[in-house]
């Protein structure tokens, strides 16, 4: 019976960490278009200025549009790979049954703040409903959908790495950020 | 204290202590005290959303991006040779080309462990060979760091200016001197070391033939600056704009002039330094919620009327200041906890009558030397990574840079002209 139990479990999730990295693979990809996009936005603004001399009026905000859709959606990533900064002062001290558990309650309330951004942000979608932008007045709620959008991939993340066989917490974690440069190829001199 | 109050301090540091990250530690607390409080739920994301939708943060993952490309680009590395002509025959002469290096390279960078990593993985090798010793190599590389969000562009720089809603242009131009103070003050340090450690000085002043070739190599990494700042100080385009400017010179000069980057990379640069931008910007979106809850309940007068209370000296509640974000920094993200304070420094300034710039500024370059500070110093983790030198050995090492750096934070503190001068002028 508890075999049966024990290997639907594995299953389930097996079958939330695919669902998580396939997420992850498409959100990085629009991530990546969008940023691209973003700095191209920003790019026609000062060309159009100064070469062409017509100011665009809608670059800025769609930049911004994009801009946001990036935070969020990379903010979701960053459950999956764990590269949100974080105090680990004080877990560090921990066993480590102790702190698998800290981590694992840590994870799911993370999962929960997910479902919370989802109903929230639906919310907040529907309150605004049919107010459009300033410069190009396109309708508010595809800015806004981010919310819930981000929401779910946090809470899917979330939700596969808490079931995850793998233990979740390690002694650097929380730490990705601090070399975000140093692998940048400097080591060529 | 009420039970809002409570979850706003006490509830937030609890999660921050279990390891929660940093955002979600703040939207927890947030949507916890909003029900507490009875309030909609939906101001989080309400606030969420403006505070990240704002034209002037697109400059965060521009100068990040920027700096990653200009890096990989080959650009720091001719940095270094150029400030290796102008300074290596001095005694702890190498020491002072790390310095330095890591100072023109603040013109490029806003981020102080891309600084620290930059110049550190040139330089520690180096300074080894030449009879220094690694750990004190490794502890000026994290010293050297806090100067590359000092001088302009600087990422903490671009957030303070948009939560306290200040000029980006002027702050940057505050951060200047700063910046060239702390360079001084760590080629003294590296002087003072070379003599009592009896570093051998082993090079001959660079010949003129060296200092044009070095010149001419460097040229483009020295246009970097003059070319995004220079646009941003003629009104050419604004800090944002000025940002994807640098992307684009990036770009060119590592693509055609260098051909140090290669175009299978750009992906991974280009997500690298969005992962930052979104790590860093999704905690200023939670923050706007928190800082409208806090302000809602006046919490930023009430805490800062308790300081007030024990003292309304200012030069005393600035050492408070300076002393509560050293401590600050020192145990946490600096980013964050600027972010998280913002309410109640902003009215500390503004009780004190401050200049809004000149109180940025000591903010900014306080938590920039809280980012070398032990035991939780982003620019240390950063050197210590890149050296194999263990934070406890590097720390050793690193308490006269510290010292000078803080010299340096009470000039910037007590010394309004220091910061006021540059943006006066433009």
């Amino acid at each position: 019976m508890s075999s049966v139990v024990s290997r639907r479990f594995a299953a389930l999730s097996r079958f939330l960490e695919l669902i998580s990295s396939l997420l992850a693979k498409a959100t990085l990809a629009v991530s990546l278009l969008f940023s691209v996009g973003f700095i191209l936005c920003l790019l026609l603004q000062i060309f159009f200025r100064y070469v062409v001399n017509a100011p665009l009026t809608w670059t800025g905000e769609l930049a911004v549009f994009l801009f946001l859709w990036v935070v969020l959606l990379l903010a979701s990533v960053g459950v999956r790979e764990n590269f949100h900064v974080r105090l680990t002062v004080l877990t560090s001290y921990l066993g480590v049954r102790l702190r698998e558990a800290v981590e694992r309650c840590v994870v799911a309330a993370i999962a929960a703040f997910g479902v919370f951004m989802v109903f929230a942000g639906l919310r907040f979608v529907d309150l605004t409903w049919g107010n459009t932008s300033a410069a190009i007045s396109y309708p508010l709620q595809a800015l806004y959908m981010a919310a819930p959008f981000c929401g779910a991939a946090i809470a899917i993340h979330g939700l596969a790495r808490l079931v995850s066989a793998q233990p979740l917490s390690r002694r650097d974690e929380g730490l990705p950020n601090v070399d975000s440069a140093s692998d940048a190829g400097g080591n060529k001199a | 204290m009420s039970g809002f109050d409570l979850m706003l301090t006490l509830g937030l540091v609890v999660l921050l202590l279990l390891g929660m990250p940093f955002a979600f530690s703040i939207g927890i607390a947030v949507v916890l005290a909003l029900v507490i409080a009875e309030i909609d739920t939906v101001v989080l994301v309400q606030h969420m959303m403006a505070g990240i939708s704002i034209y002037t943060l697109l400059a965060v993952p521009c100068f990040i991006l920027a700096g990653d490309l200009m890096h990989t680009g080959g650009l720091s590395r001719r940095l270094v040779v150029l400030a290796m002509v102008l300074a290596r025959h001095f005694r702890g002469g190498l020491a002072m080309v790390a310095v330095l290096s890591a100072t023109f390279f603040g013109a490029i960078s806003g981020s102080a462990p891309a600084t620290t990593a930059a110049i550190g993985k040139i330089m520690i090798p180096e300074m080894e060979r030449h009879g220094y010793k690694r750990g004190f190599a490794a502890a000026l590389a994290a010293a050297d760091g806090p100067i590359g969000i000092m001088i302009p562009p600087s990422i903490p720089m671009v957030i303070w200016a948009v939560i306290a809603n200040v000029s980006v242009t002027d702050l940057f131009l505050a951060g200047i001197f700063p910046g060239l103070l702390c360079c001084v003050a760590l080629c003294a340090v590296s002087s003072i070391y070379a003599r009592v450690a009896q570093v051998p000085v082993d090079s001959r002043p660079a010949s003129w033939g060296e200092v044009a070739t070095a010149m001419k190599e460097g040229i483009w990494a020295l246009l970097a600056p003059v070319i995004v700042l220079g646009g941003i100080y003629g009104g050419v385009f604004t800090p944002t704009e000025a940002g994807a400017i640098g992307v684009l010179y990036g770009l060119v000069v590592g693509l055609f002039l260098h051909r140090e980057l290669k175009l299978g990379d750009l992906p991974v640069i280009v997500m690298r330094a969005m992962r930052t931008t979104a790590m860093v910007i999704f905690i200023v979106g939670m923050s706007a919620a928190f800082g409208w809850l806090v302000a809602l309940e006046q919490l930023p007068e009430r805490l800062s009327g308790l300081i007030l209370a024990f003292s309304d000296h200012p030069i005393l509640i600035l050492l408070v200041v300076n002393v509560l974000l050293l401590l600050v920094g020192a145990v946490m993200d600096t980013i964050a906890a600027m972010i998280i304070l913002a309410g109640l420094l902003i009215q500390i300034g503004v009780q004190l009558g401050l200049d809004p710039i000149h109180f940025g500024a000591i903010v900014v370059v306080n938590l920039a030397i809280g980012m070398s500070t032990p035991p939780f110093g982003y620019t240390l983790f950063t050197a210590a990574g890149i050296s194999d030198v263990s934070v406890e050995r590097i720390v050793r090492y690193l308490w006269p840079m510290l010292i000078a750096q803080i010299a340096v934070l009470l000039l910037v503190t007590y010394v309004p002209a220091v910061t006021l001068t540059l943006p006066s002028l433009f």
